[in-house]
């Protein structure tokens, strides 16, 4: 998955807030089924998409729910990917995907959003598209700077 | 050990004070059975007897004496009971199965209650099913039963299925809730109306027996269940239909159905024996298919409020009734096949869609060249047809049954989701009937539920606002789960449940978005690869 295929219409919704919550989920919206799971591409898209949404900085791991130590532990984007790729298995059933770790949205990325006037029920493309534009300029814009 | 034989007492006294009245049947029942002057439904002898049972038992056992337990059956010793061979058994003779019950004592059998081992013998086929109810009867119970051997059962019913190692199929078989049927009497003594009781043999007049149906339900992985509790009903159709839940993971429910659906369809419909004995015997032969039972809940929730759709319905369903009582050829009969297959064709053209019509000129195209055919080639085209219209009539009735899932137990969610209180809500969503579950009715339902609420930021995502959305959404779940295979908490705060066809509902109250419950729907077959959302909030 690359950065250009992530921000057309058929993906956008990965970068709304709260889009995913476990990895099963992101694995599910990018079109892959159960069986799929184990699957080397399945793997690399999903890795993929996670670091282009780790490296916008608005994805998080709110909870690692396999391996608890590394909760509040301050990890790069690498370290946490290696971490999820070491944690997804091969075999790993449906439901243990809910026994590794939960995403979250980071607070930063949801204030600007809400400031836009994003409500949680709002329809993501329409806003994207009558209040944001180019989604990707603006995320290289308002991301925070290390 | 005194124990145990303290319980074997218990038993062998309940099962004497039963004889003649009381029977568990769990399989499909036709009250129409009964003959004035008695019934075949109900019998009652030792295992002996019957060879089919006592091979199967026979099967099941290494040794004849039972009495020992160190000389137990691989089943026995897995499941913690010994049969009672020297107690009579109960066999029921129904459409579907020949169920015997067969009396029990488990090694450790609570004080004051009693179990069952129930084995069915399918009547189609060699399939075979077995499991254990045990009842603990209400405070009082055997005090009135030994007082009035007539008194009908009240109190919990547990339905363990029995996991069995052998090749004895289906024993294996994972079943979650066996379909409970009661059957009751009001017949009198000496004749008219008496008491409600528990039907037997001498149960002999139709229209004073009737059925109630109850769903018992295991609870967890291990087979362990929670109990049901059975209170008789007052009569065939008033009163209580019995029961009550006790605590929310039972995922039972009382069923709506009557006792005889097809006297109720009969006489929503105005069908009579003058001019509908066709439609009446073709109902009789189907009374437990699905459709029939479709019909029925249709025809029933929408009699008082005949409108322009259900006038249509019930003229759909009539026609319906009328084609597929049309014979099927059998030799030497008289059959006009060219007026019968213009019937069925009108059929079609009325209710069907375009594709139907189409078929239907294209046959009647061929009316005018029978004259040319032999009858042979006739008799053929009307087979044909006749098979056609039977499945697009079955088709057609099948709708009906989804239309009841679109209009009238989604609204009943809805307001149980966010105008009843929670109490209601949770009474309401265990109340739906179990045939609301099944096939393309639970497909409905479940396409359905993505529509509660508002959508969230994304297509996938439903955000429902309510009072009490921790305890909505596990009702919710409970409610529509009760077919599940196998419900297990699978990470802390989250509680999955296998459903059949490779499908999964999860209940979590853990989220990194701040629900506090959310529900996650996978059914590949209706949504793809997206798992659908339902987050709860206040």
């Amino acid at each position: 998955m690359t950065k250009e295929e992530l921000f057309k219409e058929e993906y956008i919704d990965l970068f709304s807030p709260f889009c995913f919550e476990y990895l099963h989920e992101l694995i599910g919206l990018l079109g892959y089924y159960i069986d799929d799971y184990d699957k080397s591409e399945t793997r690399e898209n999903v890795l993929e998409t996670l670091q282009i949404l780790f490296d916008f900085e608005i994805l998080e791991v709110c909870d690692w729910i396999q391996e608890p130590k590394l909760n509040g532990q301050n990890l790069t984007n690498r370290e946490i990917l290696n971490h999820i790729d070491r944690m997804w298995l091969k075999n790993t059933k449906y439901s243990d995907f809910y026994n590794l770790l939960i995403f979250s949205t980071q607070n930063w990325y949801t204030d600007k959003l809400v400031n836009l006037g994003l409500t949680h029920t709002a329809n993501w493309k329409f806003f994207v598209k009558e209040k944001i534009g180019n989604l990707e300029k603006w995320l290289d814009e308002k991301k925070p700077k290390k | 050990m005194k124990d145990l034989l303290k319980c074997a007492y218990l038993v062998l006294g309940i099962m004497l004070m039963t004889y003649g009245c009381q029977k568990d049947n769990f399989d499909d029942t036709n009250p129409e059975n009964l003959q004035e002057t008695g019934n075949n439904l109900f019998k009652r002898g030792q295992l002996s007897d019957y060879s089919e049972v006592k091979d199967f038992v026979k099967s099941l056992k290494n040794s004849k004496h039972t009495s020992d337990f160190a000389l137990r059956s691989s089943l026995e010793i897995s499941n913690d009971f010994i049969i009672l061979e020297h107690q009579d058994i109960v066999i029921h003779n129904g459409h579907a199965f020949r169920t015997y019950t067969i009396p029990i004592v488990k090694l450790q059998q609570p004080e004051s209650t009693f179990s069952n081992l129930v084995v069915q013998f399918s009547v189609a086929s060699d399939s075979t099913n077995a499991y254990i109810l045990t009842y603990t009867p209400n405070p009082g119970y055997l005090e009135d039963y030994a007082m009035d051997d007539q008194t009908a059962f009240s109190g919990q019913v547990s339905y363990e299925p029995l996991y069995y190692d052998g090749s004895l199929d289906n024993l294996q078989a994972r079943v979650s809730c066996q379909y409970v049927t009661i059957n009751y009497c009001r017949n009198g003594l000496t004749g008219g109306t008496g008491s409600t009781h528990q039907a037997g043999p001498r149960c002999t007049v139709s229209v004073n027996m009737w059925t109630e149906y109850y769903t018992v339900c295991t609870a967890t992985d291990d087979g362990g269940s929670d109990p049901y509790t059975i209170e008789p009903p007052d009569g065939p159709r008033g009163g209580g239909v019995g029961g009550t839940t006790n605590g929310v993971n039972t995922g039972s429910s009382t069923s709506t159905l009557p006792a005889n659906v097809v006297n109720e369809i009969v006489s929503i419909l105005n069908l009579n024996e003058l001019n509908n004995q066709a439609e009446i015997n073709w109902l009789n032969d189907y009374a437990n298919f699905s459709e029939v039972i479709s019909m029925f809940l249709y025809l029933d929730a929408n009699k008082n409020s005949i409108g322009t759709y259900e006038q249509t319905v019930l003229d759909l369903t009539t026609s319906s009734l009328e084609i597929l009582s049309l014979p099927f050829i059998v030799s030497n009969q008289q059959i006009d096949y060219a007026n019968d297959i213009l019937r069925m064709t009108n059929h079609l053209k009325l209710f069907g869609n375009i594709e139907d019509e189409i078929y239907a000129e294209y046959i009647e195209s061929l009316i005018p060249e029978f004259d040319s055919m032999t009858i042979n080639e006739v008799k053929a085209i009307y087979a044909q047809v006749k098979d056609t219209c039977n499945d697009l009539t079955l088709k057609y009735l099948e709708e009906i049954a989804t239309v009841v899932v679109n209009d009238l137990v989604i609204p009943v969610v809805t307001y149980a989701l966010f105008e009843a209180t929670a109490g209601t809500a949770l009474t309401l969503l265990q109340k739906i009937p179990n045939l609301v579950f099944q096939g393309s009715r639970y497909t409905n339902l479940i396409s359905q539920l993505t529509q509660l609420g508002i959508q969230g930021n994304q297509a996938h995502v439903r955000i429902i606002s309510t009072t009490a959305p921790v305890a909505r959404a596990e009702a919710l779940f409970l409610s529509i789960t009760r077919n599940a295979t196998s419900i297990v908490e699978v990470a802390p705060g989250v509680t999955k449940a296998t459903m059949p066809n490779g499908n999964f509902i999860t209940y979590r109250t853990v989220s990194g978005s701040g629900y506090p419950a959310t529900i996650d729907l996978n059914f590949p077959g209706i949504f793809g690869s997206t798992i659908q959302v339902l987050k709860f909030s206040l």
